[in-house]
């Protein structure tokens, strides 16, 4: 069963995968015209979840950064976004982005706190 | 999966894998089917000939470093294959036993990532069969191992055999054969095994009847692991050099792999083990450096091209072509060792001859006693016996063993005078011993006329010459003559050799007891009608002023024994290869435990007779085996490490493209021949270790200089 990505990041996310990445080994010969490749398979894909995290007051903006990357610790699961589900996937960085004036926290005009994140992931098939 | 894209420009990695079968009980037994360890990842395999086991290694990526599993036991049985899907086209890179476990594990740092690991190393069934079967005494029939023991029908029973463990097993031990010219039949194994016997009743061992014994079911405690019902069987074990006769090869204390590998080297081999894709194991014996053919259907131990691509030639056509293209190389040729001018030494020549020698003892020390017509020139013992103080009489005090004042040389030193120590004053016995008047010129004059020796003292040796019963040298003989050496005769008394020059003592107690065999009496002069014996033969001389050195004396004392003179075999040989070094390297080879010139002269009084000589003349023996020396040395050595861009696994035929013992003849794309000339063969580069890295899915081959294969004669 795959969980959905909008209970750990909320809904405000954008949500994209990369193509798999692909491992080959070249072999040159000196003074020879050419390569062999070895293709040494692939590395899984990458997944890149973007969005936003917005709370009533800065702890509880952080906090609840603290669950997501609490998420880097897990193993390989099945994750699901908007009917799209991916496979054995783990969480390999979350980053917080700030402004030009390096602030990542921002305070609305409603009272909120809440802050832009990067998280990377992987597929690991 | 191992062929598809050989001759593809864009390679796929070829995966490995692990499969374990697990042994229960102490020894462990194995049954059941393989269980593949899908998570494992090898991370190198080690292929080694002769006694070095060969080495797998893998880890478990996915588990933690204190997290060894069930699954992975110590002695475990390992299998390492290639992943095709048919099992008929599978190749076997590795068979064996897990026999340790490496956990590691480290925090790391900024810029050092940490890890975790588990590492499980696997050793092959040579492993096994040298930390399970030491080689410890003899096997032979005792007395209940015959069928009417004793008896002139006696003969060997099946099957039935006595482990003789207070008996080292030493094949053909100081070079008399051992081994039981009956075979010991093993019904249960349809197999013949050579045993051990006494010299009295055996025939030789050769290479062959030595592995035989070792491989024996008897002798192989792995025999449930390694079952080899009848090494005659083993590939490679029926090449002609296995005849060899091996003489006093101690393996006693060593394990069965070692003894194999000292046998081995010994005549120039070394041996492998193969599998096939129904899980045998199988040893393989392969000459050094011999690899020839291309097809392992007619040789163990076959030749490779790897190639090199060309300046400016395209990849793609060599790959296309199907060729074992290598990545990087190192290369190694040296002509520092090179001996292609070897100097071959044999043991000094001997020669057995007859030759009078020199009283060795001063003239002025023995004064007969004439006083009272003669009465107490001599006095036998038995009239010693009745004498109450026999030192009144001279000839006792001086010249019996017993006398108070016995002048020990006198009548009882003899000397052949090689040194010229008795030439001068006071002895003067005429010129030092020439041996060139009883040795053949050829061995002792050199072209311009001048003899090979040197004025230095020897020792008198056993005769050649050897009884026709026991096959031993019939000793040292001396003999005495009474008249000036018309006739000569063996006295009997109690005479040893001198241990630092030719000569002779006489330790008889009373010399005038060797009475001349036709017991007559002294003619003429003072001693007229006195009893002739080697005493007064001596006294009549000196009575009558004789001179030794002018050849007046009457008694006369000669040997025939054989000498070790100042030469030996010897011989340098000439260089006739262009492929070495300019120079004339020289190198001593010590070979006198081998190769002699040993004669028996004409001089000799046995020449010509009934009785038999151990003589030798091993020039020609000995010039092959130098020959053979400088073909094996005179070229520049050639080693080297090769990797190659992809593993190369087989052919779907069930085994792996390359095996330790194959050579590599040459580097195609820049045509480099690897190929050294050896006498009228060429041999090549031989691979001493192959490593497969499936990491990198690259795989390299060592090889070594080929002058590490012994010469065989």
């Amino acid at each position: 069963m795959a969980t959905d990505l909008t209970t750990i990041f909320g809904s405000e996310i954008k949500v994209y995968a990369h193509p798999r990445i692909v491992h080959r080994q070249y072999a040159g010969f000196p003074g020879a015209d050419g390569l062999t490749a070895m293709f040494l398979g692939s590395r899984g894909f990458p997944l890149v979840i973007s969005g936003v995290v917005r709370e009533a007051s800065r702890p509880l903006c952080e906090a609840a950064v603290s669950s997501i990357a609490d998420y880097l610790w897990a193993a390989a699961a099945d994750y699901s976004f908007y009917g799209t589900t991916y496979e054995a996937v783990v969480f390999e960085r979350i980053q917080l982005v700030p402004d030009s004036e390096g602030k990542a926290l921002h305070l609305n005009s409603l009272g909120q706190v809440f802050c832009q994140f990067v998280c990377h992931a992987r597929s690991l098939l | 999966m191992t062929v598809a894209d050989a001759k593809s420009i864009d390679r796929t990695a070829q995966p490995l894998i692990v499969e374990l079968i697990f042994g229960f009980g102490s020894p462990p037994l194995y049954y059941g089917v393989w269980y593949p360890l899908w998570d494992a990842k090898v991370d190198r395999i080690e292929i080694n000939h002769g006694a070095r086991s060969s080495l797998a290694c893998f880890w478990l990526p996915a588990q933690r470093w204190d997290s060894i599993r069930g699954l992975v036991r110590f002695a475990v049985r390992v299998r390492i294959r290639t992943a095709e899907p048919d099992p008929a086209q599978r190749s076997v890179l590795f068979l064996g036993f897990l026999t340790s476990h490496d956990s590691s594990f480290s925090g790391g740092a900024e810029t050092d990532p940490g890890f975790e690991r588990n590492v499980f190393y696997a050793r092959d069934y040579r492993w096994l069969l040298g930390a399970i079967s030491p080689v410890v005494g003899q096997l032979a029939r005792s007395p209940d191992d015959y069928d009417n023991y004793g008896t002139s029908s006696q003969s060997p029973r099946d099957d039935l055999y006595t482990w003789l463990t207070g008996r080292r097993i030493i094949f053909n031990a100081d070079g008399r054969p051992n081994r039981d010219p009956d075979l010991l039949k093993l019904t249960k194994y349809d197999c013949e095994v050579p045993i051990f016997a006494d010299p009295d009743n055996a025939v030789p061992w050769t290479a062959r009847d030595m592995v035989r014994f070792l491989l024996c079911p008897p002798n192989n405690f792995a025999y449930d692991y390694l079952p080899i019902p009848d090494p005659l069987a083993l590939t490679g074990l029926s090449h002609g050099d296995f005849d060899a006769v091996l003489n006093h090869i101690v393996v006693d204390g060593l394990n069965t792999v070692e003894a194999l590998d000292l046998i081995c080297r010994n005549i120039g081999f070394s041996f492998r083990e193969d599998y096939d894709n129904s899980d045998n194991v199988s040893l393989v014996f392969f000459k050094s450096g011999a690899a020839s053919g291309y097809s392992r259907s007619s040789s163990p131990a076959v030749l490779h091209s790897l190639h090199a691509p060309a300046v400016g030639e395209s990849v793609s056509t060599a790959v296309s072509q199907g060729k074992k293209l290598l990545w990087s190389a190192v290369l190694s040729r040296d002509i520092a060792a090179i001996v292609n001018k070897p100097w071959g030494l044999g043991a000094p020549h001997r020669f057995e001859f007859t030759a009078e020698l020199v009283p060795a003892w001063l003239d002025s020390e023995l004064v007969p006693d004439t006083a009272d017509g003669n009465a107490n020139l001599f006095i036998i013992d038995a009239d010693l016996q009745k004498e109450t103080n026999p030192n009144s009489k001279n000839y006792y005090k001086y010249y019996h063993i017993r006398g108070n004042s016995f002048l020990r040389d006198v009548g009882r030193r003899w000397a052949l005078n090689e040194s010229g120590r008795y030439s001068l004053a006071p002895y003067a016995r005429g010129m030092p011993f020439d041996f060139s008047t009883v040795i053949d010129s050829k061995y002792i004059v050199d072209a311009a006329g001048r003899r090979l020796f040197a004025p230095f003292n020897r020792r008198l040796l056993p005769c050649l010459t050897i009884e026709k019963d026991s096959l031993n040298s019939i000793g040292i003989k001396v003999e005495f003559s009474f008249d000036g050496g018309a006739a000569w005769q063996v006295l009997p008394a109690a005479i040893s050799s001198l241990d630092d020059q030719c000569g002779i003592y006489i330790a008889d107690p009373n010399l005038a007891e060797m009475v001349e065999q036709t017991n007559t009496v002294v003619s003429g002069g003072v001693l007229d009608g006195v009893q002739l014996n080697y005493f007064t033969s001596l006294c009549d001389d000196k009575l009558n002023a004789r001179s030794f050195k002018l050849g007046q004396w009457r008694t006369r004392c000669r040997v025939t024994a054989s000498v070790q003179l100042d030469r030996r075999l010897a011989r340098l040989t000439t260089p006739t290869t262009a492929y070495g070094s300019p120079f004339h390297q020289r190198r001593a080879f010590d070979f006198s435990d081998r190769y002699e010139i040993a004669k028996r002269t004409a001089a000799s009084i046995f020449h010509g007779g009934s009785l038999s000589a151990d003589e030798s003349d091993s020039t020609s023996v000995f010039d092959e085996h130098l020959d053979s020396v400088r073909d094996a040395n005179q070229d520049m050595s050639v080693s080297g490490r090769f990797t190659l861009e992809r593993l190369w696994l087989g052919d779907g035929s069930g085994r792996p493209d390359f095996a330790v013992g194959d050579g590599i003849e040459r580097l195609t794309g820049r045509q480099f021949g690897l190929s050294i000339t050896s006498g009228a063969t060429a041999k090549h580069p031989e691979i001493v270790r192959i490593v497969y890295l499936p990491e990198s899915q690259r795989m390299s081959l060592y090889t070594r200089d080929l002058r590490y294969a012994e010469a065989v004669v």
